[in-house]
């Protein structure tokens, strides 16, 4: 008998639980991963919207030019979510909280009832050494272009901003890569890879680059990539190293709405982020790391508890 | 008929045991005969060959799932009679897919399990299984025990072909390490 059909007749007589387990067709993730999945899927639902975050990622998403879980080109979204019936939203919109009353108001929000005038509940406030919005202190203006910048705790040199690449799914498109090179951590996991940029405020970027082979579908399919981005300090498939990374200048916007990411932060319409300061850690590595974003990938902002502010499919950046 | 009850007459030797076997789990047994014989007329063979084993392991077998108990009498026979037919150059389905898949990660070194005893491979395999998240367990044993297709796994589980291929992909790459982990070159 061959190696590989002993290999198989051996397989033949694994415990019996494995076997009655994958004989039950059905879902194949776990309850907390598909709530998770649910929740920035619902933002395109039209029907229901599990909380702030799925609605900033939706009009974000929608306002910016990015399709959000769903790949392709710009996405529809349902009339209700679109970024242009909006005229002011609460900055408090911005942040990711869970309440009743969030819930409560996003559902409004997605029905078109939310009274934009209503008292806006304590909102923190914005990122320090990040001016909010002049004319309105408590609130951010959807309307206007982007006035409210996340700094990068490590801003990417200009001067090594080249012209490069970028492999969209509608076709190469040239762009403007930023690069730079430091210790930090590279994320892994089954379908793709990841890096974590600190902003000048409690908040995290993420950067998620699907494997060759995988799409970005895939890795929002993937409960590793969900557990990363809440627990990162948790997540064991990290390894300190020199990074090399490499990422598009992508600057999007519909006719109310922009936000972009260059070299010195994320500019953005509304404010995302609260007071405090993104850890930056130091490691001492000599392996070093290439992570070059020229395809497709995931975009999400995170605060420091893990809760995700935004998140958004980037498969083009013009 | 619960399992239990269906366990009891082939204890009390009465053949009714057989037909409930064949009602309750026939057509499951039927497609893991089929993935691997791909001959209507062998799997036949097989499925009766199949309650036949049955009959004579229980008693004393007192088996506590018996589907899997049926599951694994009809892999290991349509296992063997794939042996026949492919003498005869016929059958093999999704069987030799999936030894194409492995023989990317095991080569057949032809001499290679020699020197460790089956029992010692399924005790590996055992803990292999019970290292991989339950998500990519069901897909592995979708794939090597069952032997769906990739496009079968992806309908049954309702997610995507490339998904299943990631898995299968990153799954032999790990079982690969734990061979030569435990000692068995590859």
């Amino acid at each position: 008998m061959n190696d590989n059909k002993r290999l198989l007749y051996a397989l033949g007589n694994v415990d019996d639980k494995y076997i009655d387990e994958a004989a039950e067709p059905g879902k194949l993730y776990q309850e907390t991963f598909k709530e998770k999945k649910a929740f920035v899927f619902k933002a395109f639902s039209g029907r229901r919207i599990g909380g702030w975050v799925a609605g900033v990622a939706a009009i974000a998403a929608v306002a910016i030019g990015v399709s959000m879980y769903g790949g392709g080109a710009k996405q529809a979204a349902p009339q209700s979510m679109m970024a242009p019936e909006v005229d002011t939203l609460p900055r408090s919109m911005f942040y990711a909280m869970d309440s009743e009353q969030d819930e409560a108001a996003c559902d409004m929000l997605a029905e078109g009832t939310y009274d934009m005038t209503s008292e806006e509940p304590d909102a923190p406030e914005c990122a320090v050494g990040a001016p909010c919005n002049a004319a309105n202190e408590s609130k951010a203006t959807l309307s206007k272009p982007a006035d409210i910048k996340l700094f990068w705790v490590r801003k990417f040199d200009p001067d090594k901003t080249e012209v490069g690449v970028f492999y969209a799914t509608s076709g190469d498109e040239e762009a403007l890569m930023m690069k730079d090179s430091s210790e930090g951590l590279l994320y892994s996991g089954d379908a793709f890879t990841a890096v974590r940029r600190a902003l000048d405020g409690s908040a995290y970027a993420w950067f998620i680059l699907p494997n060759e082979g995988a799409d970005t579908d895939e890795v929002l399919d993937s409960a590793q990539m969900w557990d990363m981005i809440s627990f990162p300090s948790d997540y064991e498939n990290r390894e300190a190293v020199l990074l090399k990374i490499c990422i598009p200048v992508f600057d999007a916007a519909d006719q109310n709405t922009k936000i972009s990411v260059d070299e010195e932060g994320i500019a953005s319409s509304a404010c995302i982020a609260t007071p405090g300061n993104a850890v930056v850690e130091d490691y001492k590595t000599t392996k070093e790391a290439d992570f070059i974003c020229d395809r497709a990938f995931i975009f999400a902002i995170c605060d420091e508890s893990g809760e995700v502010l935004f998140i958004a499919t980037v498969d083009h950046i013009k | 008929m619960e399992d239990n009850k269906i366990v009891e007459l082939y204890w009390e030797r009465d053949e009714a045991a057989i037909e409930q076997s064949s009602a309750k789990y026939g057509r499951y047994c039927r497609s893991i005969a089929y993935n691997i014989l791909y001959n209507d007329e062998d799997v036949e063979e097989c499925l009766n060959d199949t309650w036949m084993r049955a009959w004579g392991s229980i008693p004393p077998a007192r088996p506590v799932s018996l589907r899997a108990f049926l599951g694994k009498i009809t892999r290991n026979l349509a296992l063997d009679r794939y042996d026949a037919a492919r003498a005869q150059k016929r059958g093999g389905g999704e069987f030799c897919a999936v030894l194409d898949e492995l023989s990317e990660y095991i080569p057949d070194t032809g001499s290679g399990y020699e020197s460790v005893e089956d029992i010692e491979i399924e005790e590996i395999l055992n803990s292999f299984l019970e290292s991989l998240s339950p998500e990519r367990r069901k897909v592995f044993m979708r794939r090597y025990w069952y032997m769906d297709s990739i496009k079968e796994i992806a309908e049954f589980y309702e997610i995507s072909e490339s998904k299943v291929k990631t898995v299968l992909f990153r799954s032999r790459a790990e079982l690969k390490a734990v061979l030569t982990k435990e000692g068995i070159e590859v």
